[in-house]
């Protein structure tokens, strides 16, 4: 019986290749030569990104499409630290043995070198990445700069998120992990300072500084495993498409994770995009079901650091960055009067001075409506031909956290204007755009980079001072939590798949 | 009736070697990636099995008087479908890293890993075609008829392995139902004789052309 004999042999075949199959690819399984290759053929989003630089040549942004990754000023340079190493020693641990060579101009950067940047953010939620160590008792049991810390930076983006540890802790050893091979490569040949401290070691033979190119799910998991140290900071800082934290990295077993690697007093560092509620995005639901999953993983002390735009009034819908700080140690300023008392007292930068003229950038706008960014030039280029152009503005406020004067009259404006067409031409140089046609405002806008960093932090540890506003009872655990509606739990059966940063 | 159950053959055939394309993409992932390397192995992998596997099967069918052959390569098939998940990732992971790290080692092991498969299941159609032969005359029509229905099938079977299945049954589930499902297909082929009637008609006309024709010769 023919039939008979086939169905068998099928049959056969059949539970035997049952029994062996392979289970599906997870996440959870870890460690397989597999996942390396995956990752070496996923599209790198990156794969088209360029470095620009801003119009007044004061920051580079690592641009890939139409988003940024954040940004590192480029004064002060690498070079004004090392010149002003010579006269403080306390920034002597940014200075190379043997001088560093400039890499050569590119087709982007008109000038013979390529710049090197220091290690000042014109992102603002960079600057708070120092409370991660600033809020550990034991790390800072002696000086705090001195804190012996292991960080792991989740995401790298631009890179100057490390510069801002490195500048303030010599001691520190951060090892960066991103997915994407081809951000490491642009970061590694574009920011000098932090291809030099890759090379470095701390006084304790620990590395300064070390690229992984891998899934940080992958690696924390193999890293808890491991016989190498726990780590005492995790910073989760990785965004990808759609502006969005990957979903596996936002789940409550991924923050268990983290908890297995980190040690017993360890902080998990998040910027967390995402406001309280209120407005008409979900976004409120990302904060809060971030929150609900760390709590849920064990790091049931979890404190928000809210980054505001504007000084001020702190506004619970506005969408914005924020700095979660999670631990299974107790983090609220009533339990740890002493760890807050290091966080206002700490002073970014305090080799660098205020009112430099060199870390100030001048930018002239114009503005329609309330839209900034419309058109905009260095100030430089109307110092000549409009002398004493800000005293000749009014009204004078603070602006995102810099200075801003503003003026409505039109005789300025078109003089201003013409001004700027002028000195193009002349120059015979493109008009930038938005020049020629009219507008409402001329806006002169001055930021000083190391008030700004210091605004930076000082507004965010005021507002996270305010008590029952900004830790996790308070958002989400508590009988009235102020982050309302549906807050879902974030887990690796049910991640965040839907909620988006850009376009929800 | 017959012509039913091979137009039937030929659309679940059909919808198996297609969903495979799309299953197989997922197979190839853990290692390869999802990028569009993938998509162009798999494309061409399939179709020059395909082809290898239409030439063979047009030897096959030549010599084919019943539908016993194409129940033996239905089962086969299935057979490849059946221990394809227990395979493929163990295979793949034994690849030296050169290869996985190449652009083009995708081609390597979706050759590997769907030649064989897809050669059976090109197979199918010359004999489809020779079982569906019913007289010169009509053989446009039932040729193309048939080859509507098995695209028929393809279609049905990427959109639903897309859109559905994938949603809701694990990717293994998925591959070894679909062996389970031309196992029992080859089983019925097997059991169930179809006779090639094509074939006989020529043999019946054979004999007529020896008759020498005396009569009308002489008048």
């Amino acid at each position: 019986m023919k039939t008979l004999a086939v169905a068998l042999a099928l049959a056969l075949i059949g539970v035997t290749g049952w029994s062996l199959q392979s289970p599906p690819y997870r996440l959870d399984r870890v460690g397989q030569p597999a996942d390396q290759a995956a990752l070496a053929h996923r599209d790198s989003a990156y794969a088209s990104a360029t470095w620009v630089v801003s119009q007044s040549e004061n920051f580079m942004q690592l641009r890939f499409f139409e988003r940024n990754e954040g940004s590192p000023c480029l004064r002060p340079s690498w070079d004004d630290l090392q010149e002003l190493a010579k006269t403080k020693p306390t920034l002597a641990h940014l200075v190379p043995e043997r001088p560093v060579v400039p890499n050569p101009g590119d087709a982007t950067w008109p000038h013979e070198w390529l710049p090197s940047p220091g290690t000042v953010s014109h992102t603002k939620y960079n600057n708070l990445f120092p409370i991660g160590i600033l809020l550990n008792d034991r790390l800072c049991a002696g000086d705090p700069r001195q804190a012996p810390a292991n960080v792991a930076v989740i995401g790298l983006g631009s890179g100057v998120g490390l510069a801002v540890l490195a500048h303030h802790f010599p001691n520190v050893s951060i090892t960066v992990i991103d997915i994407d091979q081809a951000v490491i490569d642009l970061v590694d040949s574009h920011y000098p300072l932090l291809h030099w401290l890759s090379t470095q070691k701390t006084t304790d033979g620990r590395p300064r500084l070390r690229f992984v190119a891998l899934d940080a799910r992958q690696y924390i998991q193999v890293h808890a495993e491991s016989s190498e140290p726990r780590f005492d900071l995790i910073v989760l800082d990785a965004y990808t498409s759609g502006s969005t934290i990957p979903p596996h990295l936002m789940t409550r077993e991924f923050f268990a994770e983290c908890a297995a690697a980190l040690t017993d007093d360890g902080i998990l560092l998040g910027n967390i995009i995402g406001s309280y509620g209120g407005g008409k995005t979900r976004k409120h639901l990302v904060l809060g079901g971030a929150i609900k999953a760390m709590i849920a993983a064990g790091l049931e002390h979890v404190h928000n650091f809210p980054i505001l735009r504007m000084p001020g009034d702190f506004n619970p819908t506005e969408n914005r960055n924020n700095m979660v700080v999670a631990s299974r140690v107790a983090l609220d300023p009533k339990s740890r009067p002493a760890a807050w008392q290091r966080l206002r007292d700490f002073v970014l930068y305090p080799e660098l001075d205020r009112g430099n003229p060199a870390y100030i950038s001048r930018v002239v706008a114009l503005f329609r409506g309330n839209e900034d960014g419309t058109a905009s030039v260095p100030a430089e280029v109307l110092d000549l031909r409009v002398p004493r152009l800000r005293a000749r503005l009014g009204k004078n406020d603070r602006y995102n956290l810099g200075q801003r004067w503003l003026s409505n009259d039109p005789g300025i404006i078109k003089e201003v204007a013409d001004a700027v067409v002028a000195a193009y031409t002349e120059q015979k140089l493109p008009v930038p755009a938005g020049w020629r046609e009219r507008s409402e405002t001329l806006v002169y806008l001055e930021y000083d980079w190391i008030d700004h960093a210091r605004s930076t932090w000082n507004e965010s540890i005021q507002c996270a001072r305010q008590p029952n506003q900004h830790d996790g009872e308070a958002l989400v655990s508590g009988p009235r939590p102020l982050i309302q509606g549906d807050v879902p739990l974030f887990t690796d059966a049910r991640p965040n798949a839907d909620i988006f940063n850009s376009g929800d | 009736m017959r012509l039913y159950a091979l137009y039937a053959t030929s659309i679940l055939a059909g919808f198996c070697m297609m969903s495979l394309e799309i299953l197989g993409a997922r197979l190839l992932q853990p290692v390869f990636g999802s990028s569009i390397d993938i998509w162009a192995a798999i494309i061409t992998v399939f179709i020059l099995s395909l082809s290898v596997g239409y030439v063979i099967g047009g030897r096959v069918a030549d010599r084919a008087r019943s539908n016993q052959v194409l129940g033996w390569i239905l089962a086969a098939a299935g057979a490849c479908y059946l221990i394809l998940p227990a395979v493929s990732l163990p295979f793949m992971e034994a690849l030296p890293s050169s290869l996985t790290h190449a652009r083009w080692g995708v081609l390597v092991a979706a050759l590997v890993l769907f030649l064989v498969p897809s050669l059976l299941l090109g197979m199918v159609s010359p004999i489809l075609v020779k079982l569906v032969f019913v007289s010169a005359e009509r053989v446009g029509r039932t040729t193309g008829t048939l080859y509507a229905i098995g695209s028929f099938g393809n279609v049905v079977g990427i959109l639903i392995t897309n859109y559905v299945l994938l949603q809701h049954v694990d990717l293994n589930h998925n591959i070894f139902a679909q062996g389970i499902v031309l196992g029992v297909l080859g089983l019925a082929h097997i059991a169930k004789r179809i006779d090639a009637t094509g074939h006989l008609v020529e043999r019946e006309a054979a004999p007529a052309s020896d008759v020498p024709v005396a009569e009308g010769a002489g008048a």
